[in-house]
């Protein structure tokens, strides 16, 4: 598999970066569909599938005759169906948020995070959690997470501004000391919580997980997400120009500081919602971004809709892997991600990037 | 293109540059050269509106850059910086692209370039893996291919090979010919004298001496910029200038 990799990455053709993204897509097809196949109630293939098509509008009905062993398709449906389309959207957003948020700081080692939305929305969900806030019923915790995650981007990008223009140097150091500093309050929050059922709930969220999602919360998450995925994907011009230096970029007239607020508010909006539904799964937004590169060149063109798609077949398989490892038990992803993710990216940046990324 | 920039000023904590003024019209060459540190580079961005001055103004054919889009901005005046790195590795065929940027009509025009300069086993190269040559080769590409009014040049001639090198002061003239302007840093004395028009010489942020290559490559001007002795002499048309270790009194 990797001499492939290492054949295709040096290559930039038009053909072969076809190739793969037909591959890519049809490889997620396969594991979306058979990751249905697994979990702690067994149910066939076959059946899986009958429920499937029992779901298409005006045909559905032929599928359906059959389908008779009680609760089956609620497992399907209800639970394994918004889990499996949730680590899509997830993987998804994350990986696109990689991509771009590597472009915009220039900097191969960056991801979303960096820029205050897990502290911010770690803030947010140890509010309703630990502090025990219901003000917005069962989905207190899913908005508190999106408002304060986007709440300390907004506050990291306020603090970094100079002039009228944010210098990404800043808004790196400023992310990172500002994220240091909320992350000091969760904990003090958490030390302070008077029950400890609170705390391992806290824990749980922290590490990411897509076993909870319901239809209710992924709709929303799912829009939102998709919308600004698009809007992004049609900024790869500039992204990519700014990657080459913000004078540079200037220079051939890029608005570069009207990109940054598009590009941030976009990432910090999608992988906000996301993060809100799902806890902190890391590694994704930092590993993918760079399989895409390995892959396709370090064009936007192909690196974002790259991420999108492998971003969300790495977390399909992560949650397939959460779900077997310790079976009947399902294992946060975010450990799982951890887990595979750094050990593949290692290997793969000693046996692919010898020479790749420059000093 | 006319280009006018009137008083400019800028300091930052000790170094100050300027007042520097000057004018180029389309069709000419303005050469600016000087010591490192004498504010060369930072004279270059500000006319690029990459920096602030403290003081003074630039107009490009009467309107003040200040009231330019970006877009407006960069379809006038096109940059090649002293170096161009690309972190996530663009091909070379990307960087080109994205100085195509603010240009209507795409493509064609690059692959034509790409052809006239022989770097078709380039195109598809990662551009971090050039070497120091080809990269200034691919950069200046890009700025031509940017099609813009005037090129203001961030020493062009570094790291070329001397086939390259010719090539580009070669460029530089057609340019100049097809009526747009071109500013340049130059340290090399003998490429100031055998493509500028005018020069503009800096030490330490101020104007040592602004006029044509004539008035301006003189020993007596030299010699103030540099610590050597120089001769400069006429052949065959085109001057030459020579520098000597200034004998010890």
């Amino acid at each position: 598999m990797f001499k492939t990799l290492r054949r295709f990455s040096g290559i930039q053709e038009h053909n072969k970066s076809g190739t793969i993204f037909i591959i890519s897509i049809l490889a997620l097809l396969v594991a979306a569909v058979s990751s249905a196949f697994i979990g702690v109630v067994y149910i066939s293939p076959i059946e899986v599938s009958r429920i499937f098509l029992s779901q298409i509008p005006l045909v559905g009905h032929y599928f359906s005759a059959g389908i008779d062993i009680e609760h089956q398709p609620e497992i399907i449906v209800y639970l394994r169906e918004p889990h499996i389309l949730g680590a899509v959207i997830i993987g998804a957003v994350l990986g696109v948020g990689g991509a771009v948020i590597q472009s915009i700081f220039k900097n191969p080692i960056t991801e979303p995070y960096m820029i205050g939305i897990s502290s911010g929305a770690a803030l947010g969900a140890v509010l309703s959690i630990a502090v025990g806030l219901t003000i917005l019923g069962v989905y207190t915790l899913q908005v508190l997470a999106f408002i304060f995650s986007a709440l300390i981007v907004g506050l990291i990008y306020f603090f970094s501004l100079r002039s009228g223009r944010v210098p990404i140097v800043y808004m790196l150091l400023t992310g990172i000391a500002v994220s240091v500093f909320v992350s000091s309050i969760v904990a003090f929050m958490l030390y302070n919580s008077p029950n400890l059922a609170s705390t391992s709930e806290v824990f749980f969220w922290l590490m990411g997980s897509v076993d909870t999602i319901t239809w209710a919360e992924l709709i929303p998450v799912a829009l939102l997400s998709i919308a600004s995925m698009f809007i992004l994907s049609l900024y790869t011009k500039e992204l990519d120009t700014i990657q080459l230096g913000e004078d540079y970029a200037r220079s051939v007239g890029v608005k570069v500081e009207s990109l940054k607020i598009i590009a941030l508010t976009l990432v910090t909006v999608s992988v906000s919602a996301v993060v809100s539904i799902s806890g902190l799964i890391g590694f994704v937004g930092l590993v993918v971004p760079h399989i895409s590169r390995l892959l396709h060149g370090g064009s936007n063109r192909k690196v974002i809709p790259s991420s999108a798609i492998l971003g969300a077949l790495f977390l399909v398989l992560a949650y397939d892997v959460s779900r077997l490892v310790i079976a009947p038990k399902v294992v946060p992803i975010g450990i799982i991600t951890g887990m595979i993710g750094v050990p593949f990216f290692i290997y793969l940046l000693r046996k692919l990037a010898g020479g790749y990324y420059a000093d | 293109m006319q280009i006018e920039v009137s008083g400019i000023e800028y300091s930052v904590n000790r170094f100050k540059l300027g007042p520097v003024s000057l004018s180029v019209k389309g069709g000419e060459v303005l050469g600016i050269g000087g010591p490192n540190g004498s504010g060369k580079s930072t004279l270059l961005r500000i006319m690029l509106r990459l920096m602030r001055p403290t003081k003074g103004r630039i107009t490009l054919d009467g309107v003040n850059i200040d009231e330019m889009s970006q877009r407006d901005l960069s379809r006038k005046l096109a940059y090649l910086p002293q170096n161009l790195f690309s972190p996530l590795n663009l091909s070379v065929q990307d960087v080109l692209l994205a100085s195509e940027y603010s240009l209507d009509k795409k493509n064609a025009r690059l692959d034509d370039i790409i052809r006239r300069y022989g770097i078709e086993e380039l195109k598809h190269r990662d551009f971090n893996s050039l070497s120091g040559g080809e990269k200034r080769l691919v950069m200046l590409i890009g700025a031509i291919n940017q099609d813009a009014g005037a090129i203001l040049m961030d020493e062009p001639d570094t790291f070329l090979d001397v086939d390259k090198e010719i090539q580009v002061m070669q460029e530089i003239m057609d340019i100049r010919n097809s009526g747009r302007s071109v500013i340049v840093i130059l340290h090399d004395l003998n490429k100031l004298a055998s493509i500028c028009d005018n020069i503009l010489m800096l030490r330490s942020g101020q104007v040592v001496a602004y006029g044509s290559t004539d008035e301006v490559l003189v020993p007596e001007v030299l010699e103030k910029m540099y610590s050597a002795s120089f001769t400069v002499e006429r052949i065959s048309g085109s001057l030459r200038v020579d520098a000597h270790a200034r004998k010890k009194s």
